[in-house]
C-alpha cells in the first residue's frame, strides 16, 4: 500500500522521530511505513488520521 | 545509530531494571547450590537444590515476555518473525540430529543445546531485519 506520509509530516516540519513519538510507536516503525514496506494496523492508520486531521483513504491508497 | 522514542527508552530502563537482579540471583543460586550439592552431596536437599536457580530464570523469562508485550506492532512482527523461524531452524536440527544420534553420534546436553537458542536468534534476527526495512 502506498501513502502520502512523508509528505504529510514534511507539511508539519515534524521528524520521524517526533512523528513516533506523536504516535507512539518506533522510528523504525514509521520509516517502513513511510518506505511502503509495512502497513500499519487499523488502529494505527486512525492515529495517523487523526493526527494530520485526515481520513485515512487521503493518507494510505492501493 | 537509530534514534530512540521517549517509550522505547522507558521500555529498555524498565526491561534492564527487571532483567539483571534475577540474572545476579540466578549466578549466586547457581553457585551456592553447586556448592552446597559438592559439600553434602547426600543431602535430602538434592533435587531443590539441583532446580533452585531455575526459579530466578522465571523471572528473568518474565522480564523478557513484559519486555516483547511493550513493543509496537511493527517490532512485534519482525519478533515473531524470527521466533518462527528460530522454532522451525532447531527442530530441523533436532531432528536431523537425532537420526544422527540414531547412527551413534554422541547425544547432545539439552543445556548445551539451550544455550544455541540465543545466538541462532540474533543471527535470524539480523537478516528478517534486513528483509523488513527493505534492505
Amino acid at each position: 500500500m502506498e501513502n502520502n506520509l512523508r509528505v504529510l509530516r514534511a507539511e508539519r516540519k515534524m521528524s520521524q522521530a517526533e512523528l513516533a513519538e506523536a504516535l507512539g510507536v518506533s522510528r523504525q516503525t514509521v520509516n517502513t511505513i513511510e518506505n511502503g514496506k509495512y502497513d500499519p494496523s487499523l488502529p494505527l492508520a486512525f492515529s495517523m488520521a487523526g493526527l494530520f486531521g485526515k481520513k485515512i483513504e487521503e493518507i494510505f491508497f492501493p | 545509530m537509530t534514534k530512540l522514542t521517549e517509550k522505547e527508552r522507558q521500555s529498555g530502563k524498565q526491561y534492564m531494571k527487571e532483567f539483571w537482579p534475577p540474572m545476579i540471583a540466578y549466578v549466586v543460586v547457581l553457585l551456592g547450590a553447586q556448592a552446597i550439592l559438592r559439600f553434602y552431596p547426600e543431602t535430602m536437599w538434592e533435587i531443590p537444590l539441583a532446580i533452585a536457580p531455575v526459579i530466578p530464570i522465571a523471572f528473568v523469562t518474565r522480564s523478557i515476555v513484559r519486555f516483547i508485550l511493550r513493543m509496537d506492532e511493527f517490532q512485534k512482527k519482525i519478533f515473531m518473525e524470527t521466533a518462527v523461524i528460530t522454532l522451525l531452524v532447531i527442530m530441523f536440527s533436532a531432528f536431523t540430529y537425532g537420526f544422527l544420534e540414531g547412527q551413534g553420534f554422541p547425544p547432545v546436553n539439552l543445556i548445551v543445546a539451550a544455550s544455541m537458542i540465543a545466538p541462532l536468534y540474533f543471527v535470524i534476527f539480523f537478516f528478517v531485519t534486513r528483509k523488513n526495512n527493505g534492505e
